[in-house]
């Protein structure tokens, strides 16, 4: 079964190779538990993923299979312990410019990549996000994700009832007085100086 | 194909609250835990989801400075911020945290953290040091302390003593610590584990001479200048009815080290039996005499020497052990059931393999890092052990990052001799990251 068909929520058809394809865990499990590994081009919907996010995953699963399989090659006459791990807390610079994307594609690409189980685009397309939210105030996370403010007048009060009470830092007197004269302490160390050390 | 139009496939998620639950944790796990509080008061569902995430994954918590510069960190914030923790943090450590921080918590009540670590900013001045007064905040503060880790900090130790619940204790790097309040400190406390190890200043350094009044200690981390300050207080730590492993950092007296505790002149040879292990990471100009003391510690089971290198990758650089010297150590520690020399270059396989012949309780020789002369090692340390007919168990042989090839394992010879030789390419050691210049002592209790 070299190739499969997967089919997007608005009809079209995607011809595909199946290693590729097994990226998706979903995708894996199926092929699997179906017992599609013996037909001849077997068609998988995905209801819930539209031609235009599933065209983009497919260029993705198609990067990263060619990448991966370059590396297989380059490290084939290596020692293991000396293979290149990939770090996770990375976006790679391909990565990154393929998620520079407006919003909305960005979380249908999540939202897809948590259907398929893509546990790869998953993470970078999260990391991608937690990193627009980093070093910004609340209020500017707000505006740029449109997070509106659903709690009630009382409960406002609670959460910002700090904006009121500043508390005064107590005043600590060091009672430690550092002699910079203080002596060496008188020690008595027996050196064994025999040792080329 | 079928064609489709730009409207039926625009994206239809255009809000970050329309991902799920799940997603949304995994986008706000990336976020420091300033910014996990921050975002959860911003709407109810994210409130929910940082308090699923809270409930689990935030035991144990790093607070630094950095996390709160940028955002509208007021006094009150970082307090609600703390206060929301609370229920649910367990560990803290602060790292180069503002201290004036600390202090907006003088007047509250924080006993479920039992972990606290303090790592000070060397470069605070003046009135932003972490000092004596500050130790008793914690002991306010956090009453039920059972772990404290103090690095950076101007303090004596005049109220480390007051700390009662504390169990273990790190002071690193504290250079105004007087010897005097050590005594009130090791006869109140219960401690089980006191590391005073790094950088405690050897001009100033303090006196532990009245070490062996806590009877309680399992774990000490000093440093070499500690054992003979007025006194030599060897004896005396090694008679702890409960200490179980004892770590001497020394730059430079390694072997006087060795020589007190492996050849203790005044106790009887008693102190040598209950040492079970050793472990050594660090550069040595002589070898020979290392053993020659280590020889002395004829009980030992355990025995871990880390070589280590200039250069990294092909074994450039690795000292060289010897055959006679190895040879000797064999004849002298036959109690021996781990063997780990790590990151050196043998000589030749010999010398290591006399430990194969002598210790007929060996069960793990590790070489890891090693230059052992490749599969000749391997056939024979085989060679050796077929003849071993009262041997029960095989013999364990790590040789990850060695010259011997991990695919040997799956050479005819080796499948056949699984019973005498399991080689293990993968494993690593236990302690691969320990500190070089470490002598580190373990007994039997």
């Amino acid at each position: 079964m070299p190739n499969i068909q997967l089919q997007s929520s608005d009809g079209e058809v995607f011809n595909i190779d199946s290693e590729t394809a097994k990226c998706s865990s979903t995708i894996r499990n199926l092929i699997e538990d179906c017992g599609l590994e013996s037909e001849e081009n077997p068609l998988i919907p995905l209801p819930n993923v539209n031609s235009t996010i599933l065209s983009k995953v497919l260029i993705w699963a198609n990067h990263h299979r060619a990448e991966k399989a370059e590396k297989t090659e380059e490290n084939s006459g290596k020692d293991e312990a000396s293979a290149v791990v990939r770090s996770s807390d990375v976006i790679s610079a391909w990565d990154a410019e393929f998620l520079t994307v407006d919003q909305g594609t960005l979380f249908e690409l999540i939202l897809a990549a948590n259907y398929l189980d893509i546990k790869e685009l998953l993470s970078v397309a999260c990391m991608t996000v937690a990193n627009m939210i980093k070093g910004h105030t609340a209020e500017e996370i707000r505006q740029t994700f449109h997070i509106p403010n659903d709690f009630s007048p009382s409960e406002e009060e609670l959460l910002h009832k700090d904006r009121d009470n500043e508390p005064v830092i107590p005043e600590v007197e060091s009672s430690y007085v550092f002699n910079l004269n203080k002596g060496s302490p008188n020690f008595k160390f027996e050196l064994d100086l025999l040792g080329n050390f | 194909m079928t064609s489709t139009t730009d409207r039926d496939t625009a994206p239809t998620v255009t809000s970050l609250l329309q991902l799920n639950d799940d997603v949304l944790a995994l986008i706000i796990r990336q976020l420091n835990v300033f910014q996990q509080y921050e975002i959860g008061r911003l709407n109810r569902r994210l409130e929910s989801v940082v308090q699923t995430i809270w409930r689990t994954r935030v035991r144990s918590v790093v607070l630094q400075d950095e996390m709160f510069r940028r955002s509208t960190a007021t006094n009150a914030r970082f307090l609600a911020f703390i206060l929301a923790l609370v229920p649910h943090m367990q560990r803290m450590c602060c790292q180069e945290l503002d201290v004036r921080k600390l202090r907006l918590l003088s007047s509250q009540n924080l006993d479920r953290i039992t972990h606290l670590e303090w790592l000070g900013d060397s470069n605070r001045r003046g009135r932003v040091r972490f000092v004596d007064e500050d130790v008793r905040l914690i002991g306010r503060v956090f009453p039920k302390l059972r772990r404290l880790k103090l690095r950076n900090c101007q303090i004596t130790g005049k109220y480390l003593c007051d700390l009662e619940q504390l169990s273990e204790l790190c002071l690193d790097d504290c250079q105004f610590l007087e010897s005097h309040h050590f005594r009130d400190l090791f006869r109140q406390l219960r401690l089980r584990k006191f590391d005073i190890m790094e950088d405690c200043d050897e001009v100033n350094c303090c006196d532990l001479v009245d070490l062996h009044l806590c009877p309680t200690l399992e774990h000490i981390k000093i440093a070499d200048y500690h054992l003979c300050m007025e006194s030599d207080i060897t004896q005396q730590l090694l008679r702890l009815p409960r200490l179980q492993k004892l770590s001497i950092y020394s730059k430079n007296f390694v072997f006087d080290v060795l020589a007190r505790i492996a050849r203790p002149a005044n106790s009887p040879a008693r102190a040598a039996t209950l040492i079970e292990g050793f472990r050594f990471s660090g550069v040595l100009h002589d070898y020979g005499r290392f053993f020659q003391e280590l020889a002395n510690l004829r009980q030992l089971k355990r025995l871990e020497l880390h070589g280590q290198s200039d250069d990294e990758g092909d074994g450039q650089g690795l000292q060289v052990l010897g055959d006679q010297i190895l040879s000797q150590l064999s004849n002298q520690l036959t109690s021996l059931t781990e063997l780990r020399l790590c990151g050196y270059q043998l000589e030749s396989p010999s010398g290591v393999l006399e430990f194969v012949t002598k210790c007929r309780q060996l069960k793990i020789l590790d070489v890891t890092r090693s230059r052992c002369h490749g599969e000749l090692f391997v056939w024979r340390c085989l060679g050796i052990l077929s003849k071993q007919r009262w041997r029960a168990e095989p013999l364990e042989l790590w040789i990850r990052q060695s010259d011997i090839k991990s695919d040997i394992v799956h050479s005819p010879r080796c499948l056949d001799s699984v019973r005498l030789l399991r080689i293990d390419a993968k494993q690593i050691g236990p302690s691969l990251d320990c500190k070089s210049g470490v002598l580190k002592f373990i007994f039997v209790r």
